[in-house]
């Protein structure tokens, strides 16, 4: 494994913001401007990747990539995703089917995500534009599907202690104390 | 119906008389189904709709009211009529019962559960939008993946009982927990948890220094 985190999820999910929010560089875009029906969201997107970093106590860095969230850039997903510790899927509360984005970066990233043992967090952000209780629960029933036990929060990706709380818990799932085996 | 209250009737401010905590004051009105204004002067107060499963909030302070002593709680029972003027989505109440364990409970585990109890948790709370600890999400990872003893927890992950306590209860009163060591799975081979040992790992070095990093965002 490298010390990468990827954030993905659809256009306009707020992967460059978080990311913004929390890296100790600032972000390197490949933004341009959005000539398709993005143009109606936002003015720029994301066409190859988005880059920042953690820098730790001892020179070590931890790389933070953005992954484009339109399809049809969809070969830097594999790309950016090899050998990944773990990943961070946004999900828009307020496109559409939500739920359908999940199912769709949930299957798209299997292989990665198969490979790093599952270490995903799901952000489920806007969800003030559009409030509902239970919203949460839909997403655990949907990511029960997948075989997967990971957690699931609300999430501003302005808001810096949102952004942290879901690399807290990436990384509590990454701790060797919190994945046991059972002696010899 | 709320019987242990000094009144019921559905506009009059009544003081509450009993020994109930929060908590089993929120439980009990929405086993009533019957909506609710809890008032504490000078703090605000908190609406539950049990038929919606929800909460609205005017409370800035929500330590001093999840503690505030049981006789500043004032009950309002409220008309239909006026139930219905609420149709703005509220909060999740369960979020509500975390929040009241959580400050309730800062260093005992809340009634009912034992440090011997073998638990694990049904799924994650949503940490962004309640109170948590430094090591909270660790309880969780732990918690949601392996049926675990209490004390245990406290073991493997290096944390002390007052926030092992803290956490857990809040889980508790929120009802994600589910008590291993007292339902029919009691034979099976989940138990043998309690003698797991922590996997060892060449990047633990690399956790602590990012977990250091994180936290300190």
């Amino acid at each position: 494994m490298e010390n990468k985190i990827i954030f993905a999820g659809p256009v306009g999910s707020g992967k460059t913001t978080a990311i913004s929010s929390v890296s100790d560089i600032l972000v390197v875009g490949t933004e341009a401007k959005a000539s398709d029906e993005v143009a109606q969201r936002k003015d720029n997107t994301t066409v190859a990747m988005d880059y920042g970093v953690l820098n730790l106590d001892g020179g070590t860095k931890v790389h933070l990539y953005g992954t484009p969230g339109q399809d049809r850039f969809n070969f830097m997903w594999e790309i950016l995703s090899e050998n990944a510790m773990g990943f961070v899927i946004l999900i828009d509360s307020a496109r559409p089917d939500p739920l359908a984005d999940l199912d769709h970066y949930l299957t798209a990233f299997s292989k990665p995500i198969a490979k790093c043992n599952g270490m995903v967090v799901i952000g489920v952000t806007r969800t003030e534009l559009n409030p509902r209780i239970g919203l949460l629960d839909l997403f655990y029933e949907r990511i029960s599907t997948f075989k997967l036990n990971i957690p699931v929060f609300e999430v501003d990706g302005r808001d810096r202690k949102d952004v942290k709380q879901m690399l807290l818990a990436l990384l509590a799932l990454l701790d060797p104390s919190t994945t046991r085996t059972r002696p010899t | 119906m709320l019987t242990e209250f000094s009144g019921n009737t559905t506009d009059t401010a009544v003081q509450s008389t009993t020994s109930a905590s929060l908590i089993s004051l929120v439980q009990r009105i929405l086993t009533s189904g019957v909506n609710t204004r809890i008032v504490v002067a000078d703090l605000g107060d908190v609406i539950i709709l049990p038929k919606r499963g929800e909460y609205h909030s005017t409370i800035e302070n929500m330590p001093a009211f999840c503690t505030a002593p049981r006789t500043k709680f004032e009950i309002h029972l409220l008309t239909d009529s006026e139930s219905t003027t609420i149709t703005v989505a509220g909060k999740d109440i369960k979020d509500l019962l975390w929040q009241a364990a959580f400050h309730a409970h800062q260093d005992r585990l809340i009634g009912d559960c034992s440090e011997n109890d073998v638990i694990q948790f049904k799924r994650w709370p949503n940490l962004t939008r309640l109170p948590v600890t430094p090591n909270t999400a660790r309880i969780c990872a732990l918690l949601t993946r392996h049926p675990t003893s209490i004390t245990l927890v406290r073991r493997v992950l290096g944390i002390d009982r007052d926030e092992v306590n803290q956490v857990i209860s809040a889980a508790f009163s929120s009802g994600i927990v589910n008590t291993i060591s007292r339902g029919p799975s009691l034979a099976s081979s989940e138990l043998a948890v309690t003698e797991v040992k922590p996997e060892q790992s060449q990047k633990t070095g690399l956790w602590h220094s990012l977990f250091a990093k994180i936290s300190s965002l």
